[in-house]
């Protein structure tokens, strides 16, 4: 559990990071750090799996994060960086930070 | 009184050039988009939506706008003073805003838009009264010819390199070929402006040296706007630069003569004369400019259109009437505080385009341009067989049989002004007659023997110009002279304030070093220096003598206008540049005093 908690308080870094990068136009460094959270963001659902597993009940409504990432995507495909970094923004990383403040 | 009438109105008050062109423009709402509309955002707020070339763009989010503003807004440090801040794009003012509520009362917002249907939609449906009063906008065929100039303006010395360059979200992929163009004219400008400010820095003392030598000839000289009643502006004017194209355009030249007004740049006089062509003016500007470039002769009295900033040796050699077309800020001053008006002109950076300005001034309808080639014939580059040697760097520019013609980099900048006062000055006519070399958009390509024959045809009075009364009477050289001598008596009491100035400094400096406080006495000081400082600005003296400081303190002016972010050290750098500048201006009030007084024995 604590390894998921540090694994999302990375994505949530990373998602500042790489947001604000694609807000201000800088663009190919917002996505060497995409990169980064796309990493994170898997080991993260891969985590979670091993904690089902495991028996634990990790209350990340991972539909929900799923369907965010869909939409993410959409917007990459598109090269919308902006409705990209706004849904990291505003769609993942609300759903992460409920996750770390109901585990706290 | 919706959106629409708001934001005109204050277009209206503020904005005259760009109200005037809308009032022109038949139709604002120029299609240059398929769509174009107002989405409501996630936090009650609203993101603008274009669409264009079958691609849609956001150019907000539709989250939170303004939170997206203020990020994007976080990567521009506005440090210095009077920095300039260019923007591409207006979008629906969120953006700009941002910079408006980051930047200083210093600072100046230029803000391009490329789309015209943009502009007349955000005006629409916007209240962008606090973008519009606080920024400059030129819209892209509306009053983008105001740019150049307006940036001229804006930029000298001390604020080119601390120029921020920022493009609206979504823009540089919307509008990707117009942001080109932009940051091609920009780079452009800022080029132009550099090889002025450095001409200033290497020539600072020479101009003091012309100014004050060629004051002894105002009492001979008229401005070139006294002409204006004078001169038949229906005839053409004709503009003879040296290119190579000229030699054979010699014959037709002297078919023009009498019918038209020949204006000469100083580097071809000796030439045409020599083909038995007595222009009616010649022109010349350079501060330094071998006398060769010039004239050999020693008789030459054709009216010589000059700077009184321009080469001492050249006014001298030459003996007749000086017209004083252009105008530094000393003599500008000098002559407004004497009662005569000005007209400013924008003289570029040549004597070809120092005389077509002239020439516009003057309200001539058509300008013929002879030997404008601004290109290469072969390895030659002037007429008479010249093949001059520069480390001006090459380029290639459209010719005007539609091939490449290699060109230099300087040509290139003439090539452009020259286009940008053509699109200035629409119901100008210019006929470039030549047969190779640069095409000059705006201009109609004909050969000289054509264009004489269609346009010269009316017999003109040259002696008429003969009659012409000086600027100055006796009277008003009087005043002149009085105008100087208080000038003179001025310098003593500006270097002991200049020599106080050095000392507080020097005190203000020890003080900083010890002390994390200031003091009272500092504070004090610095009273003292803000008085001092009124003192240089309103005197009349410190435009000349600016020339020299510039000159010799290019590195301290620019540093005073950086700031990091220790106060302190920020603190202290300020008073060492400013003791480095005064001792700059003391230095130049010991250059030009003697020089004041010779000039006040020849008034």
């Amino acid at each position: 559990m604590e390894k998921l908690k540090e694994i999302i308080k990375n994505v949530i870094d990373g998602i500042e990071v790489t947001t604000n990068l694609f807000y201000q136009q800088k663009n190919q460094e917002g996505f060497t750090e995409l990169e980064g959270i796309i990493y994170l963001l898997n080991n993260m659902t891969n985590r979670v799996s091993e904690l089902e597993l495991e028996g634990n009940h990790v209350n990340i409504d991972i539909v929900k994060v799923n369907q965010i990432l869909t939409d993410a995507m959409n917007a990459l495909e598109n090269l919308d960086t902006i409705l990209l970094s706004d849904i990291l923004n505003y769609e993942l990383k609300e759903v992460l930070i409920e996750y770390q403040d109901s585990i706290l | 009184m919706n959106y629409y009438e708001m934001n005109l109105n204050l277009i209206r008050e503020n904005k005259p050039y760009l109200y005037e062109q809308m009032q022109k423009k038949e139709d604002l709402n120029n299609k240059d988009l398929e769509d174009i509309y107002t989405t409501d955002t996630k936090d009650g707020k609203k993101a603008l939506i274009i669409r264009k070339d079958k691609k849609e763009y956001c150019l907000n989010s539709t989250y939170y706008p303004e939170r997206e503003a203020r990020q994007w807004v976080e990567q521009y440090e506005i440090k210095n003073m009077n920095t300039v801040i260019l923007m591409f794009g207006l979008g629906n003012g969120i953006f700009s805003r941002e910079i408006i509520k980051k930047k200083k009362e210093s600072d100046t917002l230029v803000i391009y838009e490329p789309s015209m249907e943009i502009f007349y939609y955000i005006l629409q449906n916007y209240d962008i009264t606090d973008v519009l009063e606080n920024a400059i906008i030129i819209i892209e065929e509306l009053n983008e010819t105001e740019l150049n100039s307006m940036l001229r303006g804006l930029l000298d010395l001390k604020n080119i390199s601390s120029q921020i360059w920022c493009i609206h979200p979504k823009y540089n992929e919307a509008y990707k070929i117009n942001l080109q163009k932009f940051m091609k004219n920009i780079k452009d400008i800022n080029n132009h402006e550099m090889v002025l400010i450095n001409t200033q820095k290497n020539f600072g003392t020479r101009y003091i040296t012309n100014i004050l030598y060629n004051l002894r000839y105002i009492k001979n000289s008229n401005l070139a706007a006294d002409y204006i009643e004078l001169l038949n502006t229906e005839v053409p004017a004709i503009v003879v630069a040296a290119g190579p194209s000229l030699k054979s355009n010699i014959e037709d030249l002297k078919r023009a003569k009498g019918k038209s007004y020949i204006f000469v740049v100083d580097r071809i006089l000796d030439y045409i004369l020599d083909q038995g062509i007595e222009p009616d003016f010649i022109v010349t500007v350079d501060p330094i400019k071998p006398l060769e470039y010039f004239t050999n002769r020693t008789d030459v009295s054709i009216p010589l259109i000059c700077k009184l900033d321009s080469n001492w040796e050249v006014l001298e050699r030459h003996k007749g009437r000086k017209i004083i077309s252009s105008f530094d800020y000393y003599i500008a001053k000098m002559y407004s505080e004497l009662g005569q008006s000005l007209v400013a002109i924008d003289t570029g950076n040549s004597v070809a385009t120092v005389a077509f300005s002239t020439c516009i001034m003057l309200g001539f309808k058509k300008i013929i341009l002879v030997g404008q080639d601004l290109a290469y014939d072969g390895d030659f580059t002037h007429a008479g067989g010249v093949a001059e040697k520069t480390s001006t760097k090459e380029i290639y520019v459209e010719g005007v049989d539609g091939n490449q013609v290699k060109s230099r980099w300087d040509w290139y900048t003439f090539l452009r002004w020259f286009q940008e006062r053509i699109s200035e000055n629409p119901e100008l006519e210019v006929i470039d007659a030549k047969e190779k070399g640069a095409k000059i958009k705006g201009t109609t390509n004909m050969s000289l023997n054509d264009a004489v024959n269609k346009y010269c045809t009316t017999p003109v009075d040259i002696q008429l110009l003969d009659t012409l009364e000086y600027t100055f009477d006796s009277s008003k050289l009087d005043e002149v002279k009085t105008y100087l001598e208080k000038q003179y008596n001025e310098l003593d009491v500006l270097k002991r304030k200049l020599e106080n100035a050095v000392d507080i400094c020097s005190k203000q400096i020890k003080e900083y070093s010890r002390k994390h406080q200031v003091s009272n006495m500092a504070r004090k000081n610095d009273k003292k220096l803000l008085s001092i400082n009124k003192y240089i600005k309103d005197s009349s003296i410190y435009l000349l003598l600016d020339y020299y400081t510039s000159a010799k303190s290019t590195n301290h002016l620019t540093k005073m206008y950086e700031f990091t972010d220790n106060e302190k050290s920020d603190t202290i750098a300020t008073y060492e540049s400013s003791k480095d500048i005064y001792m700059a201006t003391i230095e130049a009030i010991d250059f030009v005093k003697p020089l004041m007084k010779e000039t006040l024995e020849n008034v």
